[in-house]
């Protein structure tokens, strides 16, 4: 119960921040997208009948014109698109937040051996290239974007880990850790009742930055085609763009409307990261947030507080008395 | 008084906004160092003690605080009307800072000997090798031991007290008209503590350089200073010598202060004890911001904040009931 | 109640491949001992080793030779159930207010934490004690929601306090507990203190380097230096009467309010715990050492009824 009244304070709290507020709500609308795609989107652009002629510019009823290569509703495929980057950038997200803070953990707190082990196999994951093992592995096993989630998260822990066990040793050291081992506390107890809600800040801030990082790595690999290709993705999207010709013939719409994609949903959840590290580390000088505050308050109000202080003149009995 | 002070501060107060509510971290203080002098600007934590110091060198950002004061002046010059740059010029060479906690206070990074250097080459233009020979006199002059080798040392491989005593050194340096120590010996040990004290004594009275001493240890202030100020919840209470005021005070709290110091001669079966806590800056008591702990409040306290009077031409008390000689108030209490 | 022989705990420096390897001495034979219901006070400058003598107590420092008797039993020997019973039974105070508590709990729970861990406690009992103990520390019942942010340091601090007793232990150490705090509110916490230890009849090992807050609580003293004791005895005596030189060199080095004669400074620095000099560990200090100090390790001799102190020429 307490737990769940942080957390609705930590929803309220973006909300109100102003960078916050604006992530929250683009992500929003990215996520609406995504979810009522089939139903608010003009035309289907899976369904093959509903291909239009090839390489319309924008107007009605293709706001945003059709593909020269397929003639597909570019403004659907839009739509559509979001489907792809919120689902793998946000499932990775969770699935990296999960195992990074899994291994950091057990790096931190569970011993030596196990510290020892999980910073080695950190340092070899460091050095591996991801990008030929991920055309490896993708034309081995098949283009799909679970693959791809996979290998993101297989690569993407090992920076998380390392965070969260520096964080972990700060916080093992702490005296109400020392408290409770003095009390009887066996090793699980405290990595899940201290260890884990002491992390938790940086935890929920790292999965909303890595998902936006997330989102543009798979637009650079749906672009690259080791996505799935039956899938409309924006990655896709430019792609297409690109072989199609659009830029030869101008059509810079469908250039642009991909782009935008990508670029609003990282915009989004970086915003939603920034103000969860506001929230968590209220740092005052340089807090956007505090200068805004200052810019807001009343001038004369200050003024009072500051002649408040003022010493009175001797009106008092007890004054006259005690004076020499 | 106050024609050849060394720093003249007049009505400084600082408050930091905050969206629960403004935070009066400091509500009109005055104060005056002559050259030469020792001050000590005593009280408890949350006083403002140290807020007051910063905001005077204007190391105080604009968010997150707010400063006003009717008159900063150092050495004839009004240092408001001073730029960024200039002030750094005076922080270096004229006006010298000695923190409480050397390890943060100096750069573990580069070796003591390089950061003493730093201050000669910069503000008493030497050269390389004039400055090297100064800083290893300047580590034999504060008493630390084999001062050559120590030259090359790094803050860490050095214990607490020495690290004091190289800020000391670095503050001394430059030969400074004024120092502002803030709480140099509080984290040290009995002995050492001592040690540092009577070089930081010894040096000032040697140089005639002035010193602020900000503290709430008040035998530090009885070894070490001339004047008192004694603070509470952003307000000066009470001034005057150092003797005087230890021996009589006036206001309850300094009364207050000086029974809960434990002392070693005499056998308490329990200590003395100024009930209750610190009044939360945000939202200070009515009147008299002592009032809710003063045995002596009457009901002119909760309503009306005194005013800081004159008990006699070197002291002044900021209280309704001041305690001397039965002047006012209860005749219990004198 | 707490007995403690010939304790030595040393840690291992790392060393390069060519040097030899050496040892932090952090505690050289110590043993000392409290009764039930006592305050012993245990004295010393930075770095002679009295945290880590804490640490030994509470179970948490394997020491290198020497044993500690809690109760009778060999705590290091005892199997881990046995261990872990023993330990509740002892509980610690921190020197920092502001580590000491998890600032995501609020007071209830951190307060109810050790009943929570031993277990067995339903959550009415638990509830209830901890309202018993906010009333027994001197905060109100309301507070118990908040959490420690909204607490100064001397509150945070009687909220540490709460803990300790939460499960009536027999022995409580306490670190350094009103170092970090402010004159007034240093009183109040050693005033509750006292009052506990005579209430509820606890058995405190209080570790200080304040020697008026050790006078004043104490029952015996034992004062340390570079990891063994140069003085040990009932507090009253030693503090009147005493009899080593570096008990000398702390009690007048000590500024007072009221300065009859200026302050004794004892020069040079602490020596390092890793090359502990031969023979008297304080000679390199002492204004009173002789040729046999610095050859000669001194033993701890009882010069009065009660009293010891470790040194060739104590002041009788």
């Amino acid at each position: 119960m307490r737990t769940t009244r942080r957390k609705n304070n930590l929803l309220a709290k973006i909300w109100h921040h102003p960078q916050g507020q604006v992530g929250l709500i683009l992500a929003g609308l990215l996520v609406f997208a995504a979810v009522a795609a089939p139903w608010i989107t003009p035309f289907d652009p899976y369904d093959v009948t509903q291909r239009a002629e090839k390489g319309l510019a924008p107007g009605w009823p293709h706001l945003l014109g059709t593909s020269i290569s397929t003639g597909q509703d570019i403004f659907s495929m839009l739509i559509y698109g979001a489907r792809v980057s919120l689902l793998v950038g946000i499932v990775t997200g969770l699935a990296i937040a999960f195992l990074g803070a899994f291994m950091g953990i057990l790096a931190g707190y569970g011993g030596r051996f196990w510290d020892t082990l999980i910073m080695r196999l950190v340092d070899v994951m460091l050095v591996i290239p991801t990008l030929p093992l991920t055309i490896v592995l993708t034309n081995l096993f098949g283009k799909s974007y679970g693959m791809i989630i996979f290998i993101f998260t297989i690569f993407g822990w090992v920076g998380l880990a390392r965070v969260i066990r520096s964080q972990v040793l700060v916080l093992k050291s702490s005296n109400y850790i020392k408290a409770a081992q003095l009390a009887g506390a066996s090793r699980r107890y405290i990595m899940f009742r201290h260890i884990l809600p002491g992390v938790s800040n940086l935890l929920i801030m790292s999965t909303a930055l890595t998902s936006a990082g997330i989102m543009v790595a798979e637009a650079g690999l749906s672009f690259l085609g080791l996505g799935d290709p039956t899938a409309i993705s924006w990655g896709k999207m430019l792609a297409e763009a690109q072989s199609g010709g659009a830029l030869l013939f101008g059509h810079w719409w469908w250039i642009i409307a991909p782009g935008i994609g990508i670029f609003l949903s990282v915009f989004a959840f970086m915003r939603i990261g920034l103000a969860l590290e506001e929230v968590f580390n209220p740092r005052m000088k340089r807090s956007g947030m505090l200068l805004r505050l200052f810019k807001s308050i009343n001038g004369s109000y200050i003024q009072e507080v500051f002649d408040a202080m003022d010493d009175r003149p001797e009106t008092d009995e007890a004054g006259k008395e005690a004076a020499p | 008084m106050s024609q050849d002070a060394l720093l003249l501060v007049e009505g400084l107060k600082v408050i930091f906004p905050t969206d629960a509510g403004i935070i009066k971290a400091v509500e009109g203080i005055d104060l005056a160092i002559h050259p030469g002098e020792c001050l000590a600007l005593v009280g408890e934590s949350g006083c403002g003690k140290s807020v007051s110091s910063l905001a005077i060198l204007g190391l105080l950002g604009t968010p997150p605080a707010l400063v006003r004061a009717q008159t900063i002046r150092f050495d004839g010059q009004n240092l408001q009307a001073l730029n960024e740059q200039q002030m750094a010029q005076i922080r270096g060479k004229d006006i010298a800072m000695i923190f409480q906690d050397a390890l943060t206070a100096l750069n573990p990074v580069m070796s003591i000997g390089r950061q003493l250097d730093e201050v000669f080459l910069k503000h008493c233009g030497m050269n390389k090798s004039q400055a090297k020979e100064a800083s290893i006199e300047a580590l034999r002059a504060v008493g630390v031991s084999s001062p050559a080798q120590r030259y090359r040392q790094f803050p860490h491989q050095l214990s607490g007290g020495m690290r004091q005593r190289v800020l000391i050194a670095m503050a001394f340096a430059a030969s400074p008209k004024l120092i502002i120590a803030d709480e140099p010996t509080t984290a040290l040990d009995v002995t050492i503590q001592m040690q540092v004290l009577e070089e930081l004594r010894a040096m000032q009275r040697k140089s005639g350089t002035a010193l602020m001493l900000i503290t709430h240890d008040l035998c530090v202030v009885n070894y070490l200073a001339d004047r008192i100020l004694v603070m509470y919840s952003g307000k000066i209470v009470e001034t005057g010598p150092v003797k005087q005021i230890l021996k009589r005070p006036a206001h309850p709290y300094t009364e207050g202060l000086l029974t809960s110091v434990p002392r070693l001669d005499t056998c308490n079966t329990r200590f003395y004890q100024i009930p209750d806590q610190v009044p939360n800056p945000m939202n200070k008591p009515s009147g008299c911001h002592f009032h809710p702990r003063c045995s002596y409040a009457g009901e002119l306290c909760k309503q009306t904040m005194p005013s800081l009077r004159s008990l006699s031409p070197q002291r002044e008390v900021r209280c309704h009931f001041p305690l001397q000689k039965g002047k006012g108030g209860d005749s219990q209490h004198a | 109640m707490l007995k403690v022989e010939n304790l030595a705990i040393s840690f291992p420096v790392k060393a390069g491949l060519f040097s030899k390897r050496r040892h932090i001495k952090a505690v050289r034979g110590v043993s000392l001992t409290i009764q039930k219901g006592q305050i012993f006070g245990l004295v010393g400058e930075s770095g002679c080793g009295k945290s880590t003598l804490a640490q030994a107590v509470i179970g948490m420092q394997r020491p290198t030779q020497g044993q500690v008797f809690f109760k009778g039993d060999d705590l290091y020997a005892l199997s881990t159930p046995a261990f872990r019973a023993a330990r509740q039974n002892m509980q610690m105070v921190f020197q920092d207010p502001f580590s000491a508590l998890n600032p995501r709990f609020d007071v209830q729970r951190i307060i109810a934490e050790p009943m929570h861990i031993r277990g067995g406690f339903s959550g009415e009992q638990m509830e209830g004690r901890v309202l018993e103990l906010l009333n027994l520390v001197g905060l109100s019942p309301e507070d118990r929601h908040r959490y420690p942010s909204d607490f100064s340091g001397g509150q945070r601090q009687r909220i540490g306090i709460a803990r300790a007793i939460s499960l009536h232990p027999e022995l409580l150490i306490l670190d350094e507990p009103v170092s970090a705090l402010d004159v007034s509110v240093h009183a109040q916490i050693m005033n509750l203190l006292m009052d506990l230890n005579e209430e509820l009849g606890l058995t405190y090992l209080f570790i200080s380097h304040n020697l008026a807050d050790v006078k004043d609580i104490s029952h015996s003293v034992g004062v340390m230096y570079l990891g063994s004791f140069m003085e040990y005895g009932p507090t009253a005596q030693v503090f009147a009467q005493p009899l080593h030189p570096y008990t000398h060199s702390l009690l007048a080095a000590v500024l007072t309010l009221d300065q009859q004669k200026e302050p004794v400074i004892t020069r040079g620095d602490i020596p390092s715990p890793i090359e502990v000099p031969p023979g008297c560990s304080f000679a390199s200090r002492c204004p009173l050492a002789q040729p046999k100090c610095q050859v000669e390790t001194p033993v701890l001799l009882e010069y009065r009824p009660g009293q010891l102190a470790a040194c060739h020429y104590p002041v009788i």
